[in-house]
């Protein structure tokens, strides 16, 4: 038997060990002694699933990656981004050392790290002395680990005063936020993936998890399969690769979907479908921005909503009949779980929309069971772990405090060892406004890490106009060259996963490790060791010792394991003790023993060693609940920090559409998303030769009768103006998106083919997310098929 | 030369249609399955690009719903990558000037 063989049989036991089969010729003992000489346990690094996986390392190198059959994530499956991204470990495109220019229409140069951390040090000492603390800023990333985002806002607000702190879960993820604290009281889901495999009834709405989250559709696809009685209701105004799954697909006119939410409600409560005991148990209905109301109130405020008026205003095909049968569906199944993503969240009412999909599971009691859950999907590997547990955003602090509550301020502070008042009380810019504050020059310095807000901004080119001011310094950390970089002056060439030691924090509350396992190539750092050196320049630079009193506890810690361990033992044992999420069980020492990770609330390491909890709130199950429940005869103990009243809260919330509609000048709704080989703004899978041969450029879909009226045919290259921009793709005509509706995959980095000088910079007034997810354009044909190539940037 | 280990999810009443033309396909190995409709076959392709096509051909046959990646082994394909022998993207437009 040849190596190849080796190979081919370890690959056939793999993939046999999934579905439990035993395979003949005792392929066991042979896969033993084949291909990789060491397998690395970690996380995957392209989305917030957080397949666990292993990096087989050959002779040092990278050579392949496998799921783990046991893993309680994705029981083994990874999808074609997560199975090959370890090519990018090595690529010849990386950025190897940092570069600097003092104008943006210079070319770069090479400098040392010294030379650029000097620099890094006086452009943020200097805006502070010429402009004030809020005149900097930092814009991170949801692909950061804990340790980097932690460190990095620590600096920012102990450090030089600001909370000037944002990330792109901002654009993704805070709507969500905004609705489980206004609902439940709490960030982040009560349940886990673990109830996909207990649920009996599956509500997907705004989310194509079929491409954004492969990996947890395999599980429904798998649930479904094996128990062909699930139903799986979809609700989305396109057909996508999701609604395959689905029994009953409701395609509705875009934004209408906060009517078809009521309209379930009226629905379950007018067949007295509801959970009446649960309801008095554990819920208050509220109005407006919190008064209290009774149910009568809140059921008549439904009456706006009867099947009958609602498919008027949905339209599609909304009919009273689908409305019925989708609210019974959800009450009636012994396990009802919802999931969504950017459909709901990337929208002016987003956090509203939230409320109601968790209305629905208050209303029924489809919650705290096995099978039940209102889950919402995440779109990045440490949004969760990172930037909403982590304080990654201008109102958070890390342990989920708001910065405007003076106590939890100062418990900061105080674990920080800084004097109090240190940090500001008042949140710092959101992204849209950090942007804005760009463009108007009164943000002088920002520091962009892991992200590249200059294609991922919605109206694009109106903030890239800001970025590309000479008085406004821009400074990215990256692995790559983005269309961010490309309007930055200093750029610090970092560490990528595998390549660093840290902390992510998936969708259901899991701490994952992944240690380092190779080098960095040529003069590429991790994030915490930049971090830490630029802030003991800034000390001397501003002559303040409490900017250097924030990385003290790491000065001298080598940056690939003792500095993040270092700086994760500080965050957890000192800033989740007492908090929702208490991590202060996780330590590296049980994680590495843990590479499924830990869920958490996870006081004690005994406690974590288990797993952690699977499901909060519910006494037997999680630690806090039993502590808190002080003679409570309930089952369930909601002792989110947002509800000092312990409730679930059931919002009235009216139906409000998109804030740009069609009109005549723009009759045409656009929305956009992801595709399943492509990841964010493909800085990273555009350079995966497989993944970028599949979908090398982005299109725009048509539905055929639209397409029919307008003289489209299939691969005619098609123009999309907005009142913002426009931009150009070859058509595909499908029964995807809705009569009226056109949609585009967002990933492409080329200039004829960014979606996002299109896309709509509305935003959520509650969650100051972004409605990326509808505004109005207009379409024509341009020409018939043209021949396209792939674009990545470069240096 | 990439080698991939895939768990194929088929209807289980269809398992000899299946079967019959993945038996056909060169590339294809199949090693075994549950009768509950999984079944397990290795990859063994030229290019990378290749087995996404072996794939597409896959996922057409009547009765397979879905063809699922667990494993994927192209150490030779990192090696050359490393080599310089194989770029993996490369730059397509004119660089835009700021």
């Amino acid at each position: 038997m040849d190596r190849r063989d080796f190979i081919k049989r370890t690959a056939a036991l793999t993939a046999a060990s999934y579905v439990g089969i035993n395979l003949p010729h005792g392929l066991g003992n042979l896969a033993q002694g084949a291909d990789a000489e060491t397998w690395v346990a970690g996380t995957c690094r392209l989305c917030g699933v957080g397949c666990r996986l292993e990096l087989g390392l050959s002779k040092g190198k990278p050579v392949a990656l496998r799921g783990i059959a046991d893993s309680r994530t994705n029981l083994g499956y990874l999808c074609m981004k997560g199975t090959l991204f370890y090519q990018l470990i090595g690529h010849p495109d990386r950025l190897t050392q940092p570069l600097y220019r003092a104008r943006k229409d210079q070319p770069f140069q090479a400098i040392s790290w010294e030379q650029a951390l000097d620099i890094a040090a006086r452009e943020f000492a200097g805006a502070v002395k010429a402009h004030g603390n809020d005149s900097v800023a930092y814009y991170g990333s949801g692909q950061c680990l804990t340790e980097e985002t932690y460190l990095f806002q620590k600096v920012m607000r102990g450090g030089l005063q600001t909370n000037n702190v944002e990330g792109n879960p901002r654009l993704c993820m805070a709507s969500a936020v905004g609705g489980y604290l206004s609902s439940f009281g709490a960030d982040e889901p009560i349940g886990s993936y673990a109830d996909i495999e207990k649920a009996e009834c599956f509500f997907l709405i705004g989310s194509n998890m079929a491409e954004a989250h492969p990996v947890v559709f395999r599980r429904l696809l798998k649930r479904k399969r094996e128990n062909p009685a699930v139903k799986v209701i979809n609700a989305d105004p396109r057909i996508s690769p999701t609604s395959r799954l689905a029994d009953l697909h409701l395609q509705f006119r875009p934004g209408t979907d906060l009517a078809l939410l009521n309209a379930m409600a009226w629905v379950i409560l007018e067949e007295k479908l509801h959970d009446p005991a649960f309801i008095d148990d554990y819920c208050v209905f509220k109005a407006g921005k919190g008064d209290t109301i009774d149910l009568a109130a809140f059921r008549a405020s439904l009456d706006a909503y009867t099947p009958e008026k609602t498919a008027a205003i949905c339209g599609g095909n909304i009919t009273p009949g689908v409305i019925r049968t989708a609210a019974r569906w959800f009450a009636r199944s012994a396990g009802t779980m919802s999931l969504w993503c950017m459909g709901i969240n990337q929208r002016r009412q987003g956090v509203w929309a939230n409320n109601l999909i968790h209305n629905l599971h208050l209303l029924t009691g489809q919650l705290c069971k096995p099978g039940a859950d209102s889950f919402s999907l995440t779109g990045q590997p440490n949004a969760c772990g990172g930037v909403r547990e982590g304080g990654g955003l201008c109102h958070i602090l890390p342990g989920h405090r708001p910065v405007v509550k003076d106590a939890l301020r100062h418990q900061v502070e105080d674990a920080w060892g800084i004097p109090r008042g240190r940090i500001p009380a008042k949140p710092g810019l959101h992204t849209m406004a950090m942007f804005q504050g760009v463009n108007e020059g009164k943000v002088k310095a920002i520091w962009i890490n892991c992200t590249s807000p200059a294609q991922s901004l919605p109206n694009a080119d109106l903030y890239r106009k800001g970025l590309r001011r000479d008085d406004v310094f821009v400074l990215c950390t990256d692995i790559f060259p983005t269309r961010t970089t490309e309007l930055a002056n200093l750029i610090l060439p970092t560490a990528f996963h595998f390549e660093k030691t840290g902390v992510y924090g998936c969708t259901e509350r899991r701490s994952q490790l992944t240690p380092k396992a190779v080098d960095a190539p040529g003069q590429a750092k991790p994030e915490v060791w930049i971090v830490r050196e630029w802030a003991q320049r800034l000390a001397k630079e501003l002559g303040d010792p409490v900017i250097a009193r924030t990385v003290e506890p790491f000065a001298g810690l080598e940056p690939d394991a003792a500095l993040p361990e270092a700086i994760w033992n500080e965050y957890t044992q000192k800033l989740t003790g007492g908090r929702d999420n208490d991590l202060r069980g996780a330590t590296y020492k049980v994680l590495r023993q843990m590479p499924d990770g830990v869920q958490w609330p996870a006081p004690t390491e005994a406690y974590a060693l288990t797993g952690g909890t699977v499901r909060k709130f519910v006494r037997g199950l999680d630690p806090i609940a039993d502590e808190e429940a002080k003679g409570s005869d309930k089952p369930f103990i909601f002792y989110g920090p947002a509800h000092a009243d312990r409730k679930l809260y059931i919002w009235q919330r009216k139906y409000v559409g998109a804030a740009e509609e069609p009109d005549q000048d723009y009759p045409v709704y656009l929305s956009n998303g992801r595709i399943v080989d492509h990841w964010h703004t493909s800085s990273m899978t555009g350079r995966i030769p497989a993944l970028m041969r599949a979908n090398p450029y982005a299109y725009i879909e048509i539905n055929p009768k639209d397409a029919a009226r307008l003289g489209i045919a299939p691969n005619d290259m098609v123009e999309v103006e907005s009142r913002r921009g426009k931009t150009t793709f070859p058509a595909k005509v499908i029964e995807g998106p809705m009569e009226g509706m056109v949609f585009v995959y967002w990933h492409d980095m080329d200039e004829e083919r960014m979606i996002n000088k299109v896309t709509m910079d509305a935003y959520d007034p509650g969650s100051k997310e972004p409605e990326f997810k509808i505004s109005a354009c207009r379409i024509r044909r341009v020409s018939g098929p043209k021949a396209l190539k792939p674009f990545i940037v470069k240096l | 030369m990439p080698i991939g280990g895939f768990v194929i999810q088929i209807d289980a009443a269809a398992r000899p249609e299946v079967l019959a033309p993945l038996g056909k396909m060169p590339e294809v190995e199949v090693y075994g399955d549950d009768g509950k409709g999984n079944l397990v076959a290795v990859l063994d392709c030229d290019t990378s690009q290749r087995m996404e096509k072996v794939v597409e051909e896959i996922a057409a046959v009547g009765g397979v719903f879905n063809v699922g990646l667990v494993y994927i082994h192209a150490e030779d394909e990192v090696a050359s990558i490393a080599a310089g022998d194989y770029v993996p993207s490369r730059r397509t437009h004119p660089r835009r000037e700021q």
